[in-house]
């Protein structure tokens, strides 16, 4: 069953189980620069692989751009 | 002599602190911090884009510098903290410039959530350098919270007016056992240099050069204003007096005697 999810601010509708799988099926490549905090909390990278999410997670995913 | 800045546990050779933004292109940029002759360069974490390609700068610029990511765009503490805890695991680093605003309008410090921010971030184990205000109560309570510098502001960000209270970042400079590096506000050379004859230990500065006619041109003057304010605060300036003070002896010049 799709489990709805509020990602960057979007309503998004996914079937994977772990935030990797999550990560994977809406197109997002994995960088070493990255990270992710889910309902307000940071997940290490290393803990993305058996992270689980369920209905109604709050993910945000960012990366460092120019800034001043 | 200090030669070098030291930060938290990090030393630095350059007192030249350098955005990233605004910059024509990349190219500009990466010439104009080489002219820069700086060691830190700040960024912004932001929401990638779930929909175009999101542009990687960072690889580039981590070969080189010191990357300092800042908190920009936060208004409360729980933005401010969560942002730079994603910025240390995005780029594992415990530093962090700290911005928490009051408003979009003026870009100011809201002081009020600024201090309990640093407060939780210094807990939470980060090297903690604010964006303040100019007033040195404020960056008193910044230190007392065990901030690793203070930033005080010369001017509203990107409004290139320069140090508007040198009476403040003076007293700031004397009462402060932290770094201070002025932040916000600078237009042009001389107000970097009048930053550092204060006796600021730098200045992060980013619109000036970015938007500047020729960023790489101005980048290098910046450069050298920074250098030639510290040796100038480090050489000791002489006292503003109010009257003339002759530089040249009177003793043994000619005196011709009037007739009648």
């Amino acid at each position: 069953m799709k489990k709805k999810l509020t990602i960057n601010g979007e309503n998004t509708f996914v079937l994977s189980e772990t935030l990797l799988k999550v990560l994977n099926e809406i197109n997002i490549i994995k960088n070493k620069n990255m990270a992710v905090a889910v309902n307000e909390e940071v997940i290490e990278k290393i803990n993305w692989e058996n992270y689980k999410i369920k209905s109604g997670d709050i993910i945000e995913i960012v990366q460092p751009l120019k800034g001043g | 002599m200090k030669n070098f800045l030291s930060i938290g546990n990090k030393k630095f050779k350059s007192r030249l602190f350098m955005g990233t933004s605004r910059y024509p292109n990349h190219q500009v940029m990466l010439e104009s911090l080489n002219a820069a002759r700086t060691e830190v360069v700040t960024v912004a974490i932001r929401r990638i884009s779930l929909k175009k390609y999101n542009e990687n700068i960072i690889d580039i610029l981590k070969k080189k510098y010191f990357i300092l990511p800042n908190t920009a765009g936060c208004y409360t503490i729980k933005e401010a903290v969560l942002t730079a805890e994603l910025a240390r695991e995005a780029l594992k680093t415990n530093f962090v410039k700290l911005e928490v605003i009051g408003n979009d309008e003026d870009l100011l410090p809201d002081v009020e959530n600024l201090i309990p921010a640093a407060k939780e971030l210094v807990k939470k184990n980060f090297n903690v350098l604010p964006y303040c205000n100019d007033d040195p109560i404020v960056c008193k309570k910044l230190e007392d919270v065990g901030c690793s510098a203070v930033m005080p502001l010369a001017a509203p960000i990107g409004s290139g007016m320069g140090i508007q209270n040198q009476h403040n970042i003076k007293l700031i400079v004397e009462e402060s056992n932290v770094p201070v590096i002025i932040d916000a506000g600078v237009g042009t050379v001389s107000d970097v240099a009048i930053a550092m004859e204060l006796g600021c230990d730098g200045v992060l500065l980013n619109t000036a050069v970015a938007e500047a006619q020729n960023p790489k041109l101005m980048a290098k003057a910046m450069a050298d204003a920074i250098k030639a304010g510290r040796n100038a605060f480090l050489a000791g300036r002489i006292p503003k007096r109010f009257f003339a003070k002759n530089s040249t002896t009177n003793k043994g010049r000619i005196h011709l005697i009037k007739k009648n």
